[in-house]
């Protein structure tokens, strides 16, 4: 049931992303600054917070497939970042006290990460033509900015979310 | 070795990363057919995706409404201005059609190469990304969608299907066109029309980048870049863009023009898929299911 609440939520967060945000985009209204909505990932980080690790990986796996089949001709690269930033923010917070301050840390650098590795693939697999300074000057930075004010949206509901059944993962918590 | 297996947990890991390549490998080249998984999830997951993305867009408009207010007293002037050769033009126009179609008659020639029909479909979903510039309209294969189709919206050429899903389709933009998906185009100049190839996307200036179009060609500011409709199942007449700017190529042999597409490629809600009907033996007008033709 819990799985089920939690895998609906990243689903909305995955038809936010396709939907309703590509409406107010500034690029759609001619600017060549861009965001990408990452708000899986970023629910996604929660999920590795409060979840651990595993559950980080597996849920990024599946996430990230569906947004390679929807989105992508290629299948793996988001299915691979996703899985990795899933188990690697899991890693982090296994080092250090979850408090606010580390946690907005760790998500800047974990969406950096994050568009740093699918541009690299994309790039690699010649999928894209944009150059790196001009991605990373108008896309990346944009995108994690974007992305950490969405959290800081979020990070009371999230939190809230997540504690609520806290107390019975603590003890199969696998941090 | 034995040490190798006993840890587990690095032999997962190596055998998944040789999986990802495999998979990435595997899936890299062009798929205009997803297996049925794929199908599948496309489909549940658009028709899910469509609830959102109309209402979404209608909003977007509204606000895009209250800016042009606005503007609504020059908008007004300029197209008063552009309207007034449109009487002449279309005159012209007609005339030009009438005599076209007398003279094959005359010539007897039965084929028409340029004609197609047009499939409205709604767009359900973009690509959040923009290493991947995809929509996913809400026709697919079964309502004759079939993939390198053209899709245009009334200002112009957007893109074409990429891969083609029972009741969806993926449409790659023409922000997209990396990897050997090139349009072949005419640029319409004053005296005379030069081909050339739309091979990429400037993303800083947002323009396509047409290339190989022959050094002595007389294109200039403001010509019309159209589709060539050599290259199969794009049927000739599509409006692209208009030339912005025209260097001299990469080695001196040839011309490179920057094209301003025409459709807004954002804000996309409607879409026409253009289906094209190649020449049916006899009569050559009524060709509703004439036969698509392979690339």
């Amino acid at each position: 049931m819990e799985k089920a609440k939690l895998a609906a939520l990243l689903f909305f967060f995955f038809v936010l992303e396709g939907t309703i945000v590509q409406a107010f985009v500034p690029d759609a209204w001619g600017s060549a600054l861009a965001f990408f909505p990452r708000f899986v990932l970023v629910a996604l980080i929660f999920t590795a917070l409060f979840k651990g690790r595993r559950q980080g990986l597996w849920y990024g796996i599946s996430f990230g497939l569906l947004q390679d089949i929807l989105y992508s001709d290629v299948i793996g690269v988001y299915a691979f970042t996703m899985a990795f930033i899933g188990y690697f923010a899991g890693l982090a917070f296994r080092y250090f006290q979850p408090n606010v301050f580390m946690f907005l840390l760790t998500i800047t650098g974990c969406l950096f990460i994050h568009e740093t590795i699918a541009y690299g693939f994309f790039r690699l697999f010649g999928l894209t033509g944009v150059f790196f300074r001009f991605a990373l000057a108008k896309q990346v930075i944009p995108t994690v900015v974007f992305n950490l004010s969405f959290a800081l949206l979020v990070y009371l509901p999230l939190t809230k979310f997540f504690s609520s059944k806290l107390e019975n993962d603590l003890l199969e918590r696998d941090l | 070795m034995s040490n190798l297996f006993a840890n587990k947990r690095l032999l997962v890991l190596l055998l998944s990363l040789i999986l990802l390549v495999i998979l990435l490998g595997v899936t890299l080249r062009e798929r205009p057919h997803p297996t049925w998984p794929e199908k599948f999830v496309k489909d549940t997951v658009s028709w899910i995706q469509g609830l959102f993305y109309q209402p979404a867009h209608l909003a977007a408009g509204f606000f895009e409404n209250l800016r042009g207010i606005y503007r609504v007293y020059e908008e007004n002037q300029a197209l008063k201005a552009s309207l007034e050769p449109f009487a002449q033009v279309t005159a012209e126009r007609n005339r030009l059609a009438a005599e076209n179609r007398r003279l094959r008659e005359m010539l007897d020639a039965k084929s028409q190469l340029n004609a197609y029909e047009l499939s409205f479909a709604e767009v359900v979903a973009r690509s959040p990304d923009r290493w991947n510039n995809v929509i996913t309209i809400d026709k697919g294969a079964r309502d004759g969608i079939k993939a390198n189709m053209a899709v245009i919206t009334p200002a112009g050429m957007v893109g074409r299907v990429q891969s083609v899903a029972n009741f969806y389709s993926t449409v790659e933009l023409l922000t997209d066109i990396e990897r050997g998906n090139h349009i072949s185009a005419i640029v319409q100049g004053k005296e005379e029309e030069a081909f050339g190839v739309l091979e990429g996307f400037d993303y800083e200036k947002g323009q396509l980048i047409m290339r190989k179009i022959p050094i002595k060609a007389k294109i200039e500011r403001n010509d019309l870049v159209v589709t060539s409709g050599l290259g199969g199942v794009i049927p000739p007449g599509l409006l692209i863009g208009k030339v912005v700017k025209v260097v001299t190529g990469d080695y001196g042999l040839t011309k490179t023009a920057y094209v301003q597409p025409e459709a807004d490629l954002f804000r996309v809600r409607e879409v026409f898929v253009v289906i094209r009907s190649l020449p049916a033996p006899i009569p050559a007008q009524t060709a509703p299911e004439g036969r698509e033709e392979k690339q």
